[in-house]
């Protein structure tokens, strides 16, 4: 036997990760990933033709099908809606917020979009929440110069002491906010910002079945991806009114959405929760203020003690806050790729290189 | 089937779509882990795909297969771990973690690899970091020179050298200088009377 066939039998037979440690990774990835605002996007025109790629298979209601979808035909509608109480607030809420005015951004202007997040930092043994807040200035044109101030990480909750030690331990020194700039918004040396929302039909019907489309495959069921792709897509905090609506009703179209708490309270504003408990056990909700239609922001909720180590039933794991204002000024300061980075590669490659924070 | 790279690239404008590349690779990267750390494996799988999932905009949208660029992430958080894998490593040398360590193939073979494996073992602790991360990424990382080359961002050269000089002190550390069909010859003539 020559030395690397002996190194490859060495330890060959080590066991696999436990579905308890595969499942908090994935919890940890997904929370990293619920966006705390749209983080630097790229619309690749290869995926965009992937989009529009008319096979999906789509496990539905444990039986798996090979269908042929296009936004006319597809999961909605026919597997059922969200509970009555649900769809009815919801549709109040879509007329609200269709009434409700989107705020004009004037020549000089910006729009401000601050969001408070905070996400679960999951070890072995205990959690902590964590707050990644920040504030993105979008011009009045948005091919002028964007930016986006980054808050410093802070603890934002502990589960008892193993927690707190694990917190104290990951503790960074606090420091400046990182301030980004860039023309387009094209932060960290990538493509303009484009969320994609003028792809997204206004027919709440052909808008949940495009959402069901592209969401096909991803997450632990089609109802809860579809979920939080809305989520996704309300907590960037720039969905004009029409969108806003359509995607109120298309959440109302999804089986196994419910009120889960009539007065959830997100940064001292209280709303609707809208949500959908998961196999995993989590739920995410959308949480709204039904009288003006527009959005509080969203969270996921643990439904049993254990699925995260320390965090007991109805903690939430994470949340997201947005508020939309209208602003004379953003902040000075700032590159393109932030403090201690410098862009490589050509514009648009999304390569930054550096110490780094 | 999506190719990595295009999950890589979704999961920009739909953040969400990275756990896909979870679904495909986390196994894979733990096993990897596990080999070189033992229980901490779970943390460098965990850790691997945040990294990786904030890394995500650099990620070179040319290549198709983001193992090595996994691989290469869980390499550099295995760093963190250098004491348990040098336990790891010691204990093969010394004790009877080296019968459990492979699985072998026949008896001969087995008495073969206990020998050959406490060798070798000392050999790999001794190792200069990255000749040993090289030949990891090669032996369980599956990967081939090019991807051994991207999971540490060096020329495929310099991976080959690397490779080369692993190789060699695996060889010389088992006294079986560089011949590869002799060393066979010895290693079996040693273990017969003990396996028979």
């Amino acid at each position: 036997m020559d030395e690397l066939t002996l190194l490859r039998k060495v330890r060959e037979d080590v066991a696999e990760p436990s579905v308890t440690a595969l499942n908090v990774g994935r919890a940890a990835l997904l929370d990293a990933a619920a966006p705390t605002m749209a983080k630097p996007a790229t619309r690749h025109r290869v995926l965009r033709r992937a989009g529009w790629t008319t096979l999906a298979v789509v496990v539905a209601g444990g039986v798996a099908a090979i269908l042929v979808f296009t936004n006319v035909v597809g999961l909605a509608g026919w597997r059922g809606s969200a509970d009555p109480a649900a769809a009815d607030t919801l549709a109040q809420a879509a007329a609200a917020t269709i009434a409700t005015a989107d705020p004009v951004v004037a020549s000089g202007q910006y729009l401000e979009v601050s969001t408070l997040a905070v996400y679960a930092s999951i070890s072995d043994t205990s959690t902590y929440l964590e707050h990644q807040d920040g504030q993105m200035y979008i011009p009045a044109d948005r091919h002028d110069e964007w930016v986006w101030v980054r808050d410093a990480e802070t603890v934002a909750k502990t589960f008892g002491p193993a927690s707190e030690k694990q917190a104290a331990e990951d503790a960074q020194q606090p420091g400046a906010p990182d301030i980004i700039r860039a023309a387009d918004g094209a932060f960290y040396n990538g493509e303009p910002m484009d969320w994609g929302l003028t792809a997204l039909p206004r027919d709440p019907r052909q808008l949940l079945n495009y959402i069901y489309r592209t969401t096909a495959g991803q997450g632990t069921s089609p109802d809860g991806e579809a979920l939080a792709f809305i989520a996704d897509t309300l907590r960037t905090g720039v969905v004009p009114a029409d969108l806003r609506a359509a995607l109120y009703k298309a959440l109302a179209g999804i089986p196994g959405v419910s009120i889960s708490d009539r007065d959830a309270t997100l940064d001292g504003r209280t709303g609707v929760a809208f949500g959908r408990n998961e196999g995993n056990g989590l739920r995410q909700e959308i949480i709204i203020d039904p009288s003006t239609g527009l959005l509080i922001g969203e969270r996921e909720v643990v439904l049993r003690d254990g699925i995260l180590p320390g965090v007991p039933a109805g903690e939430s794991m994470g949340w997201t806050a947005v508020t939309t204002t209208v602003v004379d000024a953003a902040p000075a300061g700032g590159t393109l790729c932030g403090s201690g980075m410098h862009p490589v590669g050509s514009a648009g490659s999304g390569q930054c290189s550096g110490a780094g924070k | 089937m999506s190719t990595d790279s295009e999950i890589i690239c979704r999961s920009q404008e739909t953040p969400a779509a990275f756990a896909e590349l979870y679904d495909r690779h986390a196994i894979a990267i733990h096993r990897y882990a596990s080999r070189r750390i033992g229980a901490a494996a779970d943390d460098v799988m965990s850790e691997t795909f945040l990294v990786a999932f904030e890394r995500r905009a650099a990620f070179d949208q040319s290549v198709q297969d983001a193992r090595p660029w996994l691989y290469g992430i869980a390499t550099t958080l295995l760093k963190k771990h250098r004491r348990q894998e040098a336990q790891a490593w010691k204990g093969l040398v010394a004790g009877a973690a080296a019968e459990k360590a492979v699985v072998a193939d026949g008896p001969d073979d087995r008495l073969d690899a206990e020998l050959g494996i406490r060798r070798l073992a000392t050999a790999i602790r001794r190792m200069n970091a990255r000749d040993r991360d090289a030949l990891l990424l090669y032996a369980w990382g599956d990967l081939d020179y090019e991807g051994v080359a991207r999971a540490m961002d060096v020329p495929v050269g310099t991976v080959r050298s690397r490779l080369n000089r692993a190789r060699r002190q695996l060889r010389q550390a088992s006294g079986r200088g560089d011949s590869a069909t002799q060393e066979v010859e010895h290693g079996r003539a040693d273990s017969a009377p003990q396996g028979a």
